[in-house]
């Protein structure tokens, strides 16, 4: 007998079949989600709420006590020292996904619209992130220092007398290198996007008179926000808790917000207000994020 | 007659060693519906597309409206396209994807709702004005492509294979709504399309090219009647071919077969020679008696159509050739003669290799 039953009847059960009974399909949920949420409970759901109960406690020098006090949290908010620090990772992030972003996005558009070899291209622009994260912040190190190659070649080429000490252990630094870093991030979310544009649709708004910059602005970018977005989303939360590229090329001036709570659990073991300035992050990243996912779902224009 | 809207002049388009266009003259009349008709690869979507300004021909002149376009970019070309895909914009709803061109040329806000309720109106789609475009049917993304185009009230239409995605029933009464559109809203559209019905259910004007080149233009009665090469003879509707030779007796025309036997033909004009007589099988008519103009032949079977009984008959000097029964009944294996109007017989070059 043929494994196989073509008749009307076996057709039928078949299309039954593929339309799943509630029981086997609660079993697929279970077995494909299950693993994934068992993960999310364990570490993120869990620790976060450990951090969220723990911004409450008080300690009495390196001992933690259980208590409900609101103290942590105001300080996290009104300390000028914290306040600065938290302005300054604001805008580090901000430039450093505005960095990304201008830089990809060319890159990426090109990719999408004129490379022939698009595979050889993204493997090119992303190929930096093979080699480790440290690895690269002592490259750049490297290179800024004020004994370091980029001063050594300008002094050598009579642009200055003295080496230039901005360019290492300062904020422009810090935003030079997360920059470096994030950036095949910001490219692969606006790559797949751009690449998956209907070409057809730039076809029709040049043939609706649209001019090129006028097409871009009101067909190719409002189509990209979902790429964009996604780049936003990836590089704004990791380039606002980056700590260890403020440490190495960042000095005293170019200190992040996650420094302060890197130094609350590892100096001052002020486990409590480093909670607390953890929640703070969270808090912005989570707004952040919140004010994006509005921005993409704005319509482009809306007349009818 | 008075000026063409459209012309193309000598036009060339090569992709590398191709020539997807060879030298193309073209006149489109102001307020035709002309179609450009022909397999894949005979070079009309590209002709189309440098009409539009996304190819820009190798040779030759474009000019609309008495100016030469060519250079022209697409945005600043006074037409518009409907696209194969429809390419409606996904961000957009109904109403601001017909408002697009409106917009790009700064029309004023109240003349862009008036002329956008007016488009929707003439393609039927008023009440969906809001609508996000991805909740549409074909057809009524067909519609809603067509009013983005109409909308703009643009010299020329161009419309790219609109109904290929479309189911054949609802085909059949777009090619009946888009001819009314077309005679109602009185712009020239130059049509692209493999489909040959669909071709001369809608055009004024049938452009046919194969290989680069225009075989023939002409209304679609002259094209199906009167064909210029055996290429459009067998593109356009149904057709017989008879091969044979072109013999001159006595002031008289007649068609060569196998075994003597001869076939009286009209067009006395011709030279003498290896000839295809193409004749439609509406026009072959099934016999009891012999005569001048009737070949002898063995009905090899029939079809039941609905509306009509279709045979296809074996000759006794060679070939076969397929009719339609009105007569009485036949029978397979019967022995039968089959009348070959002169006056219906097409005479065309044996060699024509699909050029006139």
């Amino acid at each position: 007998m043929s494994a196989i039953d073509h008749s009307p009847a076996g057709r039928l059960s078949a299309a039954r079949r593929t339309r799943r009974a509630g029981p086997a399909r609660s079993r697929t949920l279970a077995l494909f989600g299950g693993p994934g949420a068992v993960w999310l409970a364990l570490f993120i759901l869990i620790p976060y709420a450990g951090i969220l109960v723990f911004s409450f406690w008080r300690t009495d020098f390196a001992n933690l006590i259980p208590a409900f006090t609101l103290d942590n949290l105001h300080r996290a908010l009104t300390d000028e020292v914290v306040r600065n620090v938290l302005l300054r990772t604001l805008w580090i992030a901000l430039a450093v996904t505005a960095v990304t972003f201008v830089v990809a996005f060319p890159l990426a558009y090109l990719g999408a619209f004129y490379v022939k070899r698009k595979r050889l291209f993204v493997f090119l622009v992303v190929a930096p992130m093979w080699v480790s994260y440290i690895v690269r912040l002592y490259s750049w190190r490297l290179l800024l220092g004020s004994d370091g190659v980029l001063n050594k070649a300008l002094i050598g080429a009579g642009v200055i007398d003295h080496p230039l000490e901005f360019l290492l252990f300062s904020p422009w630094a810090v935003i030079l290198t997360l920059s470096y870093v994030y950036l095949p991030f910001m490219f692969i979310s606006l790559f797949s996007v751009l690449d998956g544009l209907d070409k057809s649709l730039m076809r029709a708004a040049g043939d609706l008179y649209a001019a090129p910059a006028r097409r871009f602005a009101r067909v190719t970018i409002p189509l990209s926000k979902p790429g964009i977005a996604a780049g936003v989303m990836m590089v704004f939360p990791l380039a606002f808790g980056d700590y260890i590229a403020p440490g190495l090329v960042g000095g005293t001036g170019g200190q992040m917000f996650a420094n302060l709570v890197q130094n609350q659990f590892g100096t001052t073991f002020n486990y409590p207000f480093g909670a607390a300035l953890a929640v703070v992050l969270l808090a912005i990243v989570m707004a952040v994020l919140w004010l994006l996912e509005r921005w993409r779902r704005v319509e482009d224009v809306r007349v009818f | 007659m008075s000026e063409p809207l459209l012309s193309l002049r000598a036009v060339v388009k090569r992709f590398g060693e191709v020539d997807a266009v060879a030298g193309v003259d073209l006149d489109v009349p102001r307020g035709a519906f002309l179609t450009l008709l022909g397999p894949s690869g005979s070079g009309k979507t590209t002709c189309l597309n440098m009409i539009a300004g996304f190819e820009r021909p190798d040779a030759g002149e474009i000019v609309l409206g008495g100016e030469r376009i060519n250079e022209l970019p697409p945005h600043r070309r006074q037409l518009n396209t409907v696209f194969q895909g429809y390419a409606l914009f996904p961000h957009l709803n109904v109403g601001d994807n017909v408002a697009f061109g409106l917009r790009m040329k700064r029309t004023p806000k109240d003349e862009i709702r008036a002329r956008v309720a007016e488009a929707l109106e003439t393609v039927q789609m008023a009440p969906m004005a809001d609508r996000p475009v991805d909740k549409l049917s074909g057809g009524q993304q067909q519609r809603v492509a067509l009013a983005r185009a109409l909308v703009n009230r643009p010299q020329l239409v161009l419309l790219d294979e609109p109904l290929s995605a479309l189911d054949a029933q609802l085909r059949k009464s777009m090619q009946v709504e888009l001819k009314r559109i077309q005679e109602a809203v009185g712009l020239t559209f130059v049509y692209v399309t493999h489909d040959q019905e669909e071709a001369l259910v809608m055009s004024d004007l049938v452009c046919v090219m194969n290989a680069g080149r225009i075989v023939q233009l002409g209304p679609p009665d002259e094209l199906y009647h009167r064909p210029v090469s055996r290429f459009v003879a067998g593109f356009i509707g149904r057709n017989n071919f008879l091969t044979g030779d072109l013999v001159h007796d006595g002031g008289r025309v007649y068609l060569a077969l196998g075994d003597g036997v001869r076939l009286p033909l009209e067009d006395a004009a011709q030279p003498a020679g290896p000839v295809v007589v193409a004749v439609r099988p509406e026009r072959l008519a099934i016999t009891d008696s012999a005569a001048d103009d009737t070949l002898a032949a063995t009905v090899r079977g029939t079809r039941f159509l609905g509306d009509r009984v279709e045979a296809d008959v074996e000759l006794e000097c060679g070939g076969t050739l397929s009719l339609f029964v009105n007569g009485r009944p036949v029978e397979a294996a019967e022995r039968v003669h089959v009348r070959v109007p002169a006056g219906h017989c097409s005479i065309l070059r044996a060699d024509d290799h699909g050029r006139p």
